[in-house]
């Protein structure tokens, strides 16, 4: 092909100018405007009741969260991360979806299976009450929400001396006078790349960590979410050896490898089980930030 | 091809571009707030300046060698020994001189001043690059101006890390052995050996230059050079060695040896430590089109994909200039040491990218770990551009031509302004046009800023509203902020004296958030602990939020 000079420099302006256009004009193309921001907050605020979840459309735009109220509790802004049967397990079947854009709701609704209640519009943006279409999960037991109710939680040594942990908090069963991360811990995880609510159960070595709940009447499923933290997979450590007890007979039990992965099991419970043990061990500990989540219904 | 000259106002004029790029980096260091790695470098630049205190103080005494035995040395360099201490000494000699012995600046602020003084070497060096291989005064002028007004290489060129200083020497390292090639006199030989040895005495980054030159070498060597008689082969190779490789060796090595003093005791266990720890370095998680890149093996497009939708248009355009002037340069003259010139600035820009394109290696950290060569494409880039103009106006008057290439060139420049101004406070951040600009880029989840410095829009909320003595969460456990910057930011009085940073948001009043993909669970964190979901306020650009500020619920 012949060299001609003038391509070079004509891509040149044509590449300044682009840029120039897009970044004084064309940039800010997505999210709420500045002058909505204050209304869509309001409508918010009044539409809101208690178990509601507000999710952010899109997550990287939380302007008009300043002037929230701190009535709202449950907000999120990585709806992509959950599936529509992960929006099930949620308070309530009630949502409300703060869209820039009410063009993305139809999508949205066909993939998370809800329908419109109610909505108002403010310039582009848009503020959709909404139903849950499917039966929403009621746990009768939560794993992280109910952790303070567990009935025990304690350390087997490899002789299998028991050491209890002691509930020091509605969110902490400590494990350890000397290491603080030697506990049960509600916190919110990382788990599988989204944020979700969890608890923390980093397992010493060659130590068996155990959190006992009793399961209540009538129960017959138990779902398990078992994730190693970012901070521990990406300096690649040992597993974690996950083994769940029912009425002390072992009915599960899996390697959860040092990946990013969350591992969800999800299986019948033996019928009458009174307690569950959820236990967690590894060979070799440092940077084993383990935590689980879960329920049983 | 010859070596053009520095005429008598080069040197003015290098130094007028240099001076102006020294005082754009400098008189903008506030807008940027300290990066993480930045809090360790400002506690070795302390070291470093107690260490020059105590040699003045000894030699006061007499006692000449006192600062250099190894108690001394230990107690000074121990600290942060994972780098080595050339800039960390430049660090600490300017911390000494502007703040310690006559106040002129601040304690960060005269740590950032060598910051500022690289971007000038790197606008010098532009400028030389330009005149020695392409004798074009234009390009000589504008490209540390298009180097400059990439958002990423602005915002690195303010911090106290050496990622700009290691810029400089990769860059320089390669122009001086070109150089070299050219005059092939002892004197450029021992300077190119001798800035050899100060680049390793900066960043480890460095020790790939003398094996990539040497495998350039050859390459041209066996394809092209080699001139051997009958049973000579191997005298002759070895005559033919430059004499540049073997003062790699006898002269770099005691460089950088000097300039390193912890290698002064212990040398081989301590190098061995060093090489170990660069080795095995973890990888810190990074967001790629939604994938989170933990471990490898990690994709090869990364860093080509990275440096594409990093680089604003213009400056990409440049860059595919150069590689087009490299690869037709280094085709005409296959058979002479032109073709080793070009062939050893094309690789000089391009291996870094391709070695952190390994699967292997950890790529945290993003286009600061490769941007190493950009200086080289630059230049020669827009040498092309001007050039090509040139070519494509032959038949012109040359004072048309030149006014014309003055203003394609300037409006270049003005071309990026915006998009500098939006991302002035925060550079590591900036994605181009093509990318979608920050919007497009939150939406195809790639990384959206690290480091934890992005506090500039949040604490003048922080400082007004906060109670006296409040405690704030930095996020220390989750690539916020650390202890040292936290300090460091209070001693320049970014962040109220009395307010105290604390590691949990149990124990905290208010709370930064920044924002990393992997780190969002952070965020709902501090939804749940403070009881409250809203922001006091909020660090964006073009309504994408990069970092925030909370208040717990009273």
């Amino acid at each position: 092909m012949k060299y001609r000079p003038f391509i070079f420099p004509v891509l040149f302006v044509l590449a300044s100018l682009f840029s120039l256009i897009f970044w004084l004009f064309l940039s800010d193309y997505e999210g709420h405007s500045n002058s909505v921001e204050k209304q869509i907050a309001e409508f918010v605020n009044s539409t809101y009741k208690k178990g509601d979840t507000v999710f952010s459309i899109p997550g990287w735009d939380i302007g008009y969260t300043k002037y929230l109220s701190d009535n709202i509790k449950s907000i999120s802004h990585d709806i992509a991360d959950y599936s529509a049967d992960e929006l099930g397990e949620f308070e309530s079947d009630r949502f409300i979806f703060v869209l820039d854009n009410k063009n993305k709701w139809n999508s949205l609704a066909l993939k998370y299976d809800v329908s419109e209640i109610l909505s108002k519009t403010f310039g582009k943006s848009v503020v959709i009450l909404a139903k849950n279409k499917r039966e929403t999960v009621v746990p009768k037991l939560d794993f992280v929400k109910n952790m303070e109710k567990a009935k025990e939680a304690y350390l087997l040594d490899e002789k299998g001396v028991k050491e209890n942990c002691i509930l020091t908090s509605p969110i902490k069963w400590s494990c350890s006078k000397r290491d603080s991360w030697n506990s049960f811990e509600k916190m919110v995880g990382q788990m599988g790349g989204a944020a979700r609510k969890s608890v923390w159960a980093h397992p010493r070595n060659r130590q068996k960590k155990r959190i006992v709940y009793s399961v209540p009447v009538n129960s017959s499923k138990m779902v398990l979410r078992t994730a190693f933290l970012p901070t521990a997979y990406s300096v690649k450590g040992d597993p974690v050896k996950v083994t769940v007890f029912a009425d002390n007979r072992q009915i599960l039990e899996y390697v959860n490898e040092n990946i990013s992965k969350m591992y969800i099991h999800e299986f019948s419970l033996p019928p009458n089980t009174a307690e569950v043990a959820i236990q967690v061990y590894t060979e070799r500990d440092g940077a084993r930030h383990f935590v689980f989540n879960g329920y049983i219904q | 091809m010859i070596l053009n000259k520095f005429e008598k106002k080069d040197y003015f004029l290098s130094f007028l571009v240099a001076f102006f790029i020294f005082l754009y980096i400098f008189m903008t260091r506030g807008l940027i707030g300290f990066v993480r790695d930045e809090g360790f470098y400002m506690r070795t630049a302390e070291n470093s300046a107690a260490w020059f205190q105590e040699i003045e103080t000894d030699l006061k005494k007499g006692d000449i060698l006192k600062p250099f035995t190894k108690k001394s040395i230990n107690r000074y360099f121990e600290y942060n020994h994972e780098h080595p201490a050339l800039v960390k000494n430049m660090f600490g000699f300017s911390l000494y001189i502007f703040n310690k012995k006559t106040s002129l600046l601040s304690l960060p602020s005269a740590i950032r001043l060598v910051a500022a003084l690289f971007a000038a070497f790197l606008a010098i060096l532009c400028y030389q690059m330009s005149i020695w291989f392409f004798n074009s005064r234009i390009t000589a002028i504008v490209s540390p101006f298009f180097l400059f007004t990439m958002p990423h290489v602005f915002f690195h060129s303010h911090l106290a890390c050496f990622d700009v200083p290691v810029m400089f020497f990769w860059s320089g390292t390669f122009l001086l052995f070109n150089r070299y090639l050219l005059v092939k006199t002892k004197k450029a030989a021992f300077l190119t050996a001798i800035f050899l040895g100060a680049a390793l005495a900066v960043k480890h980054n460095a020790f790939f230059i003398p094996v990539l030159l040497l495998f350039n070498w050859l390459i041209f060597y066996f394809v092209s050079f080699k001139k051997t008689s009958p049973g000579k082969a191997f005298k002759d190779f070895f005559l033919s060695i430059p004499l540049v490789f073997w003062l790699f060796v006898f002269v770099t090595i005691p460089v950088y040896f000097l300039l390193w003093p912890w290698l002064w005791y212990d040398t081989f266990e301590r190098f061995r430590w060093y090489l170990n720890f660069h080795a095995m370095h973890v990888n810190y998680p990074n967001y790629y089109f939604g994938e989170e890149l933990a471990s490898g093996p990690f994709p090869f497009l990364y860093p080509w994909v990275m440096s594409f939708f990093t680089t604003p248009l213009p400056q990409l355009i440049i860059f595919f200039g150069a590689i087009s002037l490299f690869v037709s340069r280094i085709r005409a003259n296959l058979k002479n040491e032109e073709g080793l010139v070009y062939f050893n600035f094309i690789m000089g820009a391009l291996f870094p990218i391709f070695l952190i394109a390994l699967p292997s290696v950890p790529i945290f950290g993003g286009i600061k770990h490769w941007f190493t060569g950009y200086p080289i494409l630059i230049a020669a880039g827009t040498f092309f551009l001007c050039d090509a103009i040139s070519r494509m106006m032959k038949n012109i008057n040359i004072k048309y031509v030149r006014a014309i290439t003055a203003v394609i060139l300037v409006f270049g420049i003005i071309a990026v302004i915006p998009a500098n101004i939006k991302f002035a406070k925060r550079g590591a951040a900036f994605y181009n046009a093509l990318m979608g600009g920050a919007q497009g880029a939150a939406n195809s989840v790639m990384q959206r800023n690290f480091w934890g410095y992005d506090i500039m829009d949040l604490v003048e909320t922080l400082n007004k509203t906060a109670e006296k003595n409040a405690r704030i969460f930095i996020m220390g456990g989750n690539e916020g902020l650390n202890w040292n910057s936290f300090e460091y930011m209070k001693k320049e009085g970014i962040i109220r004296n009395d307010i105290r940073g604390v590691n949990s948001i149990e124990a905290a009043d208010y709370a930064f958030f920044f924002y990393e993909k992997q780190n969002s669970n952070v965020l709902y964190s501090i939804y749940d602990v403070f009881k409250t979901v809203r922001p006091l306020a909020v660090s964006e650009t073009d309504s994408v939020m990069y970092s925030a500020l909370f208040r717990r619920k009273k």
